[in-house]
C-alpha cells in the first residue's frame, strides 16, 4: 500500500517516530496532505486539529520507512447497538448510560454543520473556525469543547459513534482502589460513640484501614501461614510478624507483644483480603492456567472415523473390595482402565484388577479392546454378548495422559501389534481428554459411590466408618455391576449430541452410541479391523514364568522375583501337551517355559510354541476360584495360607510327633508280642505259618479271628462276614501304589491329566 | 556436550539412516514428559518405525510433507557442531552427496520448557529434516515448525526465532533450502483429513496383498465417477467379493496419495460423490513448499 488516499492512517515507527500519534489522512489535493491525529484510547485528552503537510515530504517518509500506512480499526464498542452499550455501562435499565449521554450530546452539538460541510470543504475553507464560536455561545458551552468533538469526529472517521464518550473507563475498572475509611461494619468504639452522640452523622468508623501494604502484609500471611493451621492461628502469626509492639522475653525465648487493636488489622479483614490475593496466580502456575487456557471446540471434533483416536485412562475404584473366597478377607480396591472411542464415546476395552496402573494392564485394556468380548462377558454371568454390544475396536492412535501408557513397552509394543500411535496430552491438561475423565465421575456416581465399601474417593470422614471394614462386594461381582454399566453406557443411553446431519435419515434422537457405531460402519468411516486375536495374544498379553511337569503346567508366582514358587490354583494342561510329548518329556526333570496369561482370567493361559499359540485351560478342580478369582488374589489366598500354616506349626508338629511314637509304641509291642509267641511256641507245638498252609487260608484264618472279636470292618463293627472282602480290598490297595514302579507312576500321573482334562472338558464347553 | 557425549550420540546411531533406519535425537520415554507439547509416537504413513514427535504441531507439518510427496521425513535431526557429512551422505536409494557440512554451535535453553530433551549444551536441531526431490536426485530442506506468535515476540527474539535463525544458517552454509511452518495457517479440517487418512497407508501394506490392490482401485475409480463415495464402495466390493471395510481403506489410501482427487480442504461425506481440487491444492502446494517448478 503505497499510494496516499484519504482515510488512511499513518504510522510512525518505534525507533524514529514522525509523529508520536497515529494521523487519520483528510484531504489530498495541491501537492498537500491534510491530516489529524487519531486517538481512541482510555486516556485520550483533547482531541487536536488539522495539520497540513507536503505530499513530496510524507511520500519520502513512506519510501524511507519511517511510516506505515494501515487502515483503520475503529474500536468494538462503536459497532455495538444502544442497547448493548447500555447492558455494558449503563446503571439503570432503561436509562441510556453516561457514555451514550455524551455521544449525543457531542452530536447534536456538531450536526448542523458536519452535515452541511463535507470534511474536504472544511478543511480547505476552515469555515468551522468562525461557526464554533457563534454555535458555542447557542448551547453555552465552551469553544474548546467544541473544536475537541469536531476533531474527535473527523479522526474517528465522521461517524457520530466515533463520539461515544469514554465515562466507561472512569473509575479505573479492575484496578484496585486503595482505602481512605475503615470497611464493613462499625466496631464497638464507635457504636458507642454514636450512642453517646446521636447528633454525630459523619462519625468515621474507629479501626484499621487497610492500605495496599496492609493488604500485601495480609496476603503474604494468610499465603504463609495458613498452611496447616487454623485460621485465628494463621491471623494471629501475621500480627506478630508485622503488627507487634515490642519482643518481650518468656523463659528466655522471645514473645510479641502485638499492637493496640485499632493499630492492626481485625481478624475478619485478615479473612477478607487474605485469599485475594493476585500474586498466588503467579505463584501457583499451574491453578492460573487451568483457569485461563482456552477449551475451544468440542471434545470428538475434527475426529473422522471409529478408531482413529481412543482415550484412555486409570483411576481407583474407589470401593474397598473383599475377596471371593470369604467376605471377611479385604482385598484393597481395583484399579479402573478403560478405552473410549473418541468418535463415538462407545467404552470399547476395560482392566479391572488389583493390579496398580503399569504398563501391563494398560497393554491388557487395548488387547481388551480389539478382541471379542464375549468370552469375557459369559465368565462373569452375561451370556450372549457380541461385539454389537461392547464392540472389538483397532486403536490407532490412543491418547492417553503421561501414566501407565507413558513407557517403551507399550509404545513398542502398540506399534508391534499394530502398528498403532500413542499420544501423551500434556501433563497437568486432563481437559485434553475432558470425555474420559468426565466418565470417571460418572463411573462413580452411578455406581462405584452407591457401593458398600466405598472411600467416596477421599479420605475418611470423621465419624465415617473405615471402608474396608464395610467391604462386601468381591472384584467378581464389581465388574459384573461395571460390564452392567458399559452396557447401559453403549447400547441404551440416547446420545442425540453425537448425531449428524449425514446420520439424521436413518436414526434419530433416541440413537444409542452402537447405533451411532454401527452406522459409521456401515458407511466406511472406521479404520480397519482390528488384528487377529493370536497377534494380539502373543504381544499385549504378560507373560508368566512356569515350570511343566509331567502333571502339566505349574504357573510360578509373579511377586518372587526368579524363585520358582508354584501359584496355587494354576495348572494348565492341554491335549497338544499330551499329543505332542511335551509333558512326557517333563516327566525327569520340569522344564521351564513361559505362559501368555491374563491374570484377571485364571481359566485359560496361552503357551507360545513352534506351532503357535497352544490354549492351555485350568484343570485345578476348585472351580469357584478359578472362576472368579484373579492372580493376585490366589497370591493373597496363597500368602494367607502360609500365615495360618505357620501358626498352625506347632500342633501340627506335635500331631505328628504324637502319631509317630503311637505307630512306634503299637509297633514295638507287636514285635516284643511275636518274640514272646515265638518263644512260647518253640517249645509246645510247630510254628502255625509253615508251608502246608496258603497263604490265603491264612487270611480266612485271620478274617475269622477279626470276625470273632469284632474288628473285622473299620467302620461298622456289627456289619455283616458278608463285607469283609470289602473291607480286605480297602486294606490291600494301598499297598498297590506303594509297589508301583517309577514308570509305572509316571503313567498313571499323565492318565490323571487326560482325566483331569476330560473332567475339565465336560465342566465348561470353553474351548 | 564434552565429546564422549556426542561419540555416544554417533555411535548409537543418532541422526544417521533413512526412512525406517533413522534414529531421531528425541525419543519420548518417562523422562521427557512435556507440559506444553502433545507428543506422540508411532508409525508415519508408509513406515514401520516409530516416529516421535514432541509437539503435534510437529506431527502435522511431518503429515503434510510426506503428503506432499517428501521422499523421507526425518524428526528430530541433529545439528552437529562440528564438519560432519552431508545429511544425504549415506542415501541409500540413489546418488548420495559426497560432501562435508559445516558444523553448527547449538544454543543451550532453546524453548525452554517446551520443548524436553533440548538442553543439550552444544547440540542444536532441527525440528524435522526432509528429503525431497526424485530418488536419484535427492536434496536436503529444513523445516522449522513454528508459530508466528512465538517467532516475533517483542523486540528481543524468542528462543524459537534464535533456533529459527540457526537452522537457516545452518541451511544456507551448506546449501539446503530452509522454511519456517506454523501449522496453525493450516485449514482445521484441511488437518483433520490428513490426520484421518493416513493411517490408510499402513492398513492397505497390512491387510491387503500387492497384486489385489489395483483391481479395487480401478474398480473403485471407475465406481466413483457416478457414485457417492458408500454406494461406489459398496459396489466396488460386491463386484470383486472383497470386504467392504478393505475397499473402504482403499478409498482412504486413494485420497491420501490423490490417486482420486479429492479436496481434503472440506469435509469428506462418505454418502455424497466427492468434491475435487485436491490435486491442485498439493500441486501449488508442493510448489510453494519444495520449490518445484
Amino acid at each position: 500500500m503505497e499510494h496516499l488516499q484519504v482515510d488512511l492512517i499513518l504510522t510512525g515507527r518505534s525507533s524514529d517516530p514522525v509523529f508520536n500519534k497515529p494521523m487519520r489522512i483528510l484531504l489530498i489535493a495541491d501537492s498537500y496532505v491534510w491530516m489529524i491525529p487519531v486517538d481512541v484510547g482510555p486516556h485520550r485528552g483533547y482531541a487536536k486539529g488539522v495539520q497540513r503537510f507536503r505530499e513530496d515530504l510524507v511520500k519520502s517518509w513512506i519510501g524511507q520507512s519511517k511510516l506505515d500506512l494501515t487502515e483503520f480499526k475503529p474500536p468494538a464498542q462503536w459497532a455495538l447497538p444502544d442497547e448493548d452499550i447500555n447492558q455494558l455501562y449503563g446503571k439503570r435499565a432503561g436509562e441510556p448510560c453516561k457514555a451514550i449521554i455524551q455521544r449525543e450530546a457531542a452530536w447534536n452539538a456538531i450536526q448542523a454543520y458536519v452535515e452541511a460541510h463535507p470534511v474536504s470543504e472544511a478543511v480547505l475553507t476552515m469555515s468551522y473556525r468562525t461557526w464554533i464560536p457563534t454555535r458555542a455561545a447557542e448551547l453555552g458551552c465552551s469553544v474548546s469543547w467544541l473544536y475537541h468533538v469536531l476533531h474527535l469526529y473527523w479522526a474517528g472517521g465522521s461517524t457520530r459513534f466515533c463520539l461515544l464518550g469514554n465515562s466507561r473507563y472512569c473509575g479505573s475498572p479492575g484496578v484496585r482502589k486503595a482505602q481512605s475509611t475503615k470497611l464493613g461494619r462499625r466496631n464497638v468504639a464507635t457504636s458507642a460513640a454514636l450512642r453517646a452522640d446521636p447528633a454525630t452523622k459523619n462519625l468515621d468508623s474507629v479501626g484499621y484501614i487497610m492500605s495496599l501494604e496492609a493488604i500485601n502484609k495480609a496476603q503474604f500471611g494468610w499465603r504463609h501461614f495458613s498452611a496447616g493451621r487454623s485460621v485465628r492461628q494463621a491471623y494471629l502469626e501475621t500480627m506478630a510478624t508485622f503488627y507487634r509492639d515490642s519482643i518481650k522475653m518468656v523463659g528466655g525465648m522471645p514473645e510479641a507483644v502485638l499492637k493496640l487493636p485499632n493499630d492492626r488489622p481485625t481478624q475478619r479483614q485478615f479473612e477478607y483480603w487474605g485469599p485475594r490475593d493476585e500474586s498466588k496466580h503467579e505463584v501457583d502456575e499451574n491453578k492460573n492456567r487451568q483457569d485461563q487456557r482456552r477449551l475451544p471446540g468440542y471434545a470428538n471434533q475434527n475426529i473422522l472415523k471409529i478408531g482413529q483416536i481412543a482415550w484412555a485412562d486409570s483411576s481407583s475404584g474407589d470401593v474397598e473390595l473383599t475377596s471371593v473366597v470369604s467376605r471377611l478377607i479385604h482385598v484393597s480396591s481395583a484399579t479402573f482402565l478403560e478405552l473410549m472411542d473418541a468418535r463415538t464415546t462407545v467404552i470399547c476395552g476395560v482392566y479391572i484388577g488389583f493390579e496398580r496402573p503399569s504398563a501391563r494392564i494398560a497393554l491388557l485394556a487395548a488387547a481388551h479392546a480389539a478382541m471379542s468380548k464375549a468370552d469375557w462377558c459369559a465368565r462373569f454371568g452375561f451370556e450372549g454378548i457380541t461385539d454389537d454390544q461392547i464392540p472389538a475396536v483397532r486403536l490407532d492412535n490412543i491418547y492417553t495422559d503421561n501414566g501407565e501408557y507413558r513407557n517403551i513397552l507399550s509404545a513398542k509394543v502398540t506399534l508391534e501389534a499394530w502398528q498403532g500411535w500413542i499420544t501423551y496430552a500434556p501433563a497437568g491438561v486432563p481437559e485434553e481428554k475432558g470425555t474420559i475423565e468426565g466418565d470417571h465421575h460418572v463411573r462413580h456416581k452411578l455406581a462405584d459411590h452407591k457401593l458398600a465399601g466405598t472411600t467416596h474417593g477421599r479420605p475418611r470422614c470423621y465419624g465415617e466408618p473405615e471402608p474396608a471394614s464395610e467391604a462386601a462386594l468381591n472384584i467378581y461381582e464389581y465388574t459384573r455391576i461395571h460390564i452392567e454399566r458399559i452396557l447401559r453406557h453403549n447400547t441404551q443411553q440416547a446420545v442425540p449430541h453425537l448425531l449428524t446431519g449425514e446420520m439424521r435419515g436413518e436414526l434419530d434422537a433416541s440413537a444409542t452410541r452402537m447405533d451411532i457405531f454401527r452406522w459409521l460402519k456401515k458407511h466406511g468411516y472406521i479404520n480397519g479391523t482390528p488384528p487377529s486375536s493370536d497377534v494380539i495374544r502373543a504381544h499385549m498379553l504378560p507373560t508368566f514364568d512356569a515350570t511343566m511337569t509331567a502333571r502339566g503346567v505349574f504357573v510360578h508366582r509373579p511377586d518372587r522375583g526368579n524363585k520358582p514358587e508354584f501359584l496355587i490354583g494354576c495348572r494348565f494342561v492341554s491335549d497338544y501337551l499330551v499329543q505332542s510329548g511335551m509333558l512326557a518329556a517333563a516327566r525327569k526333570h520340569g522344564v521351564s517355559v513361559r505362559l501368555k496369561m491374563d491374570p484377571t482370567d485364571l481359566q485359560v493361559a496361552w503357551l507360545p510354541t513352534a506351532e503357535g499359540l497352544q490354549l492351555l485351560n485350568n484343570v485345578y478342580a476348585d472351580d469357584l476360584l478359578i472362576a472368579r478369582g484373579s492372580v493376585n488374589e490366589l497370591c493373597v489366598i496363597q500368602d494367607g495360607d502360609a500365615r495360618v500354616r505357620l501358626k498352625d506349626k506347632a500342633r501340627q508338629d506335635q500331631d505328628d510327633l504324637d502319631y509317630i511314637n503311637n505307630r512306634e509304641n503299637i509297633n514295638r509291642s507287636a514285635v516284643e508280642q511275636k518274640i514272646k509267641e515265638r518263644t512260647a511256641a518253640k517249645a509246645s507245638e510247630p510254628d502255625r505259618n509253615s508251608s502246608s498252609h496258603t497263604p490265603s487260608e491264612r487270611r480266612q484264618t485271620e478274617i475269622g479271628n477279626l470276625e470273632e472279636r469284632g474288628l473285622a470292618s473299620p467302620i461298622d463293627v456289627s456289619a455283616p462276614a458278608a463285607s469283609s472282602e470289602e473291607a480286605v480290598s480297602a486294606v490291600t490297595t494301598p499297598s498297590t501304589e506303594v509297589t508301583a514302579t517309577e514308570n509305572k507312576r509316571s503313567a498313571y500321573l499323565i492318565d490323571d491329566t487326560v482325566s483331569a482334562i476330560r473332567k475339565f472338558k465336560q465342566r465348561t464347553n470353553r474351548s | 556436550m564434552a565429546t564422549t557425549g556426542f561419540i555416544n550420540l554417533i555411535r548409537s546411531g543418532v541422526g544417521q539412516g533413512h526412512r525406517d533406519d533413522y534414529i531421531p535425537l528425541i525419543r519420548l520415554s518417562r523422562r521427557n514428559i512435556s507440559r506444553i507439547g502433545t507428543q506422540s509416537t508411532g508409525p508415519m504413513p508408509g513406515y514401520r518405525r516409530a516416529s516421535h514427535f514432541v509437539a503435534h504441531s510437529i506431527k502435522v507439518v511431518a503429515l503434510l510433507m510426506l503428503w506432499l510427496g517428501a521422499l523421507d521425513v526425518r524428526e528430530s535431526f541433529p545439528l552437529w557442531p562440528f564438519d560432519h557429512p552431508h545429511p544425504l551422505a549415506d542415501w541409500p536409494f540413489g546418488q548420495p552427496i559426497n560432501r562435508e557440512c559445516t558444523g553448527m554451535a547449538g544454543i543451550t535453553s532453546a524453548a525452554k520448557g517446551g520443548r524436553p530433551g533440548r538442553r543439550v549444551a552444544g547440540l542444536s536441531q532441527v525440528d524435522l529434516m526432509i528429503t525431497k526431490g526424485t530418488l536419484d536426485l535427492p536434496s536436503s530442506l529444513v523445516v522449522e515448525c513454528a508459530s508466528s506468535r512465538q517467532t516475533v515476540c517483542g523486540d528481543t527474539p524468542s528462543d524459537v526465532a534464535k533456533r529459527s535463525a540457526l537452522s537457516r544458517r545452518y541451511a544456507r552454509l551448506n546449501d539446503m533450502d530452509h522454511r519456517v511452518i506454523d501449522s496453525d495457517v493450516l485449514d482445521p479440517i484441511f488437518v483433520a483429513n490428513l490426520l484421518g487418512l493416513s493411517d490408510a497407508p499402513n492398513t492397505i501394506r497390512r491387510d491387503l496383498s500387492p497384486e489385489e490392490l489395483p483391481l479395487i482401485q480401478d474398480c473403485l475409480t471407475s465406481n466413483l465417477e457416478k457414485n457417492s463415495i458408500c454406494e461406489a464402495v459398496w459396489r466396488t466390493a460386491s463386484q470383486l467379493g472383497k470386504n467392504e471395510q478393505q475397499v473402504f481403506n482403499v478409498f482412504d489410501g486413494m485420497a491420501w496419495s490423490q490417486q482420486i482427487d479429492i479436496d481434503l480442504g472440506r469435509t469428506i461425506y462418505r454418502t455424497e460423490p466427492i468434491v475435487p481440487g485436491g490435486q491442485r491444492v498439493k500441486m501449488q502446494l508442493r510448489q510453494f513448499v519444495f520449490g518445484d517448478s
